[in-house]
């Protein structure tokens, strides 16, 4: 007889994955999961074994958005960005003390550390445990690092954009534009989410800059911070360029080659392919007028219809291949939100990004199932 | 539809060029591209050098290098080879999409040179409003110019004015914005409607215009009007005001067709529109951005 599994749930109780969660076990008749706020488990002295017992399966969320759970977890990665000695550093017991960030840029190495230690220590109570996470807790880390994940579906042959590795600071991003002989790059922080701090960025023989991005410089500062606004906007003054460059790549960011993105009608777009279990399910749309399509997601049905009208069966179903195939560089992973890039002219994909928590997609269903519900549906214990 | 290069013209297919391929039956597109960097000046000379080239119907250039190198050297080996090139028809310089390059960054050259060096030419496409130049010239083959920017010189503007096309029968100019390089007023468009400047004239386009509105109000009732068939004024700032004045416009009514596929119109007035006689394309209006509460309007390539 096959058993029904029981989910404990790690995740900020009362958020949208959470609660989509939950709905979902409940409309596939499954036990309430054991919730497990990361709050509790992230504080010192938390004991697993009460939290575990009686589970057999692990499903993991997302710990951002909540404000106490980022100190925890800075907390937590103090020591590791204190020995590497590389990016900005918040003491242990300065953590405690951090106002709400609004939308700041921070600390995201010492976060990423934090959040690396904290999905080890994950990974070994599964073991203990005998619990199977829906994703492995060290694919998820892995997928926090954009270096880390670039070289993962490099090594599985997947088609990425070329990359020119950690850029120290625009100095830095103008030699290795020099000696790659690129023009258009994007810059994206290796810690990041969404769209925060990502450049797209061009410069052309005459000398003329351009950036397009969300983040903004908070004022008043020599060496000042920056926010995402959540409105992209255009630079063509290479000084805010430099600005803002030296800003992102004090938390870590990588230089990618500018791969030319396909155009529906004037219009940038990329897909967003939930891979659930190895088989592409739910498809967004992501349109822009600008180089960056994460802040507009589309998800009606005619939208990605027409879509694959224009792309027509055969680089549709290849999209979907190579959709699949940078999921499957993921083995651990039940779910996996893969951005993927059609080239410009409709020929050829690149994969832009993939995510670990990249399933939450409003009202968008496949087969009838929501995401949640359709990684349950498949998920075998 | 998925933008994309150019795929067919003149009734050929036109494909990215391989050393070693066949002329004439394929017009080829040359240049330099994310997934093939080998393409250079020295590539186009060689490909025009040999002896098949007289038998090429058209060509099209692609991205001249990497970091938007001038048009200007292809330009000049075009009309170093013209007297060889002698079933040439068609020239498209600049068949690069929107993230290839940004339009307003594409570095052009003088265009007239080509225009004096072809008298048979049929067609030239210019995409890129940055150093263009079109040195006043006298053209009888030529019956499509068609030049796309993402913002024009005033100065680009009175050249064509100066051309001599007596069996110019499509002149597209997209004029785009001040943000990127246009740098006009009504009054320098205005010359070009004059009737009979372009005799056999039917079929005109200005379009991607952050003064569209301006243009409706003042081609509405213009004598062009009578000669022409079709009237784009697509992908620009064009709202429910400018609109007003085509509708009025009893010479608009006498078009076949007529063009205004992604501006900023209202669905009362594209319905509006519709009914007015020519075949109208109202399709993908846009709404504004709204900064502080003050609506924003922006055209369709403005980068």
């Amino acid at each position: 007889m096959i058993r029904s599994p029981r989910f404990a749930l790690l995740a900020n109780p009362g958020s949208r994955r959470a609660l989509g969660f939950l709905a979902a076990c409940r409309a596939r008749g499954l036990e309430a999961p054991r919730i497990i706020p990361w709050e509790n488990w992230l504080r010192p002295g938390f004991d697993p074994a009460t939290a575990f017992e009686d589970v057999d399966s692990l499903r993991i969320e997302t710990p951002a958005e909540h404000p106490e759970v980022e100190r925890l977890l800075l907390r937590m990665g103090a020591e590791g960005c204190l020995r590497e000695g590389l990016y900005p550093f918040l003491a242990e017991e300065d953590c405690r003390l951090l106002p709400d960030d609004n939308g700041v840029l921070r600390y995201q190495r010492q976060w990423y550390l934090g959040w690396h230690k904290a999905l080890l220590e994950i990974d070994a109570f599964c073991v203990r445990f005998r619990l199977r996470p829906m994703s492995q807790p060290s694919e998820i880390a892995l997928l926090f690092d954009k270096l880390a994940t670039r070289e993962r579906l490099e090594h599985a042959g997947v088609p990425i954009p070329s990359a020119a590795g950690i850029c120290r600071d625009f100095d830095d991003l103008v030699s290795k534009m020099d000696a790659t002989g690129w023009n258009r790059v994007f810059l994206k922080p290796c810690h990041g989410s969404s769209a925060s701090g990502v450049m797209a960025i061009a410069r052309d023989a005459r000398g003329r800059w351009q950036a397009t991005t969300s983040a903004v410089l908070e004022d008043g500062s020599p060496a000042p911070g920056i926010r995402n606004s959540k409105q992209l906007r255009r630079l063509g003054d290479p000084e805010a360029i430099r600005a803002t460059v030296d800003a992102v790549c004090r938390e870590r960011a990588l230089i990618e080659r500018w791969f030319p993105k396909a155009t529906l009608n004037g219009k940038v777009f990329d897909l967003r392919v939930v891979v659930i279990g190895g088989t592409p399910a739910h498809v967004a749309v992501r349109t822009s007028r600008f180089p960056i399509t994460n802040l507009h997601l589309h998800n009606q049905r005619g939208e990605l219809q027409s879509v694959i009208e224009a792309l027509g069966e055969s680089r549709w179903k290849a999209a979907l291949d190579t959709a699949s195939a940078a999921a499957a560089a993921f083995p651990g992973c039940h779910v996996c939100g893969v951005d993927l890039m059609i080239g410009a002219g409709g020929s050829g994909q690149a994969i832009a990004e993939v995510n670990a928590f990249g399933d939450l997609l409003h009202h968008e269903l496949w087969q009838g199932m929501d995401p949640w519900e359709a990684a349950l549906a498949c998920w075998k214990i | 539809m998925i933008d994309d290069h150019m795929t067919e013209w003149f009734g050929l297919p036109v494909e990215d060029y391989q050393p070693g391929a066949e002329y004439g039956t394929k017009i080829h597109r040359l240049g330099y591209s994310y997934d093939d960097e080998s393409f250079t000046p020295e590539v186009l000379n060689e490909y025009l050098a040999d002896p098949l080239a007289s038998s090429i119907k058209g060509i099209v250039l692609g991205m001249p290098g990497e970091s938007g190198e001038s048009f200007t050297e292809i330009i000049n080996l075009l009309v170093a080879h013209a007297p060889k090139l002698t079933s040439l028809r068609g020239i498209f310089l600049g068949d690069i999409l929107q993230e290839e390059n940004e339009m307003s960054w594409i570095e052009q050259g003088d265009v007239g040179l080509l225009l004096a060096a072809f008298p048979d030419l049929e067609e030239l496409r210019v995409r890129g409003g940055s150093s263009l130049e079109l040195t006043p010239c006298a053209n009888s083959g030529l019956s499509r110019l068609i030049i796309e920017t993402g913002g024009m010189r005033a100065e680009v503007l009175k050249q064509v004015a100066q051309c001599s096309f007596p069996n110019l029968e499509h002149l597209e100019l997209w004029l785009g914005t001040d943000e990127y390089g246009w740098t006009g007023t009504l009054a320098d468009v205005l010359p070009l409607l004059e009737p009979g400047l372009f005799p056999r004239l039917v079929s005109l386009g200005l379009r991607n215009s952050e003064i569209a509105n301006e243009i409706a109000e003042a081609i509405a009732d213009t004598p062009i009007l009578d000669q022409l068939e079709a009237l784009d004024l697509s992908g620009g700032t064009l709202t429910d005001e400018g609109a007003e004045f085509l509708i009025a416009s009893g010479k608009v009514r006498g078009l076949s067709r007529l063009n205004l596929f992604r501006n900023f119109l209202t669905d009362a007035t594209v319905q509006r529109l519709n009914s007015l006689g020519p075949k109208v394309d109202a399709g993908g209006q846009e709404e504004p951005d709204v900064y502080d509460g003050t609506p924003h309007y922006y055209v369709a390539v403005g980068e």
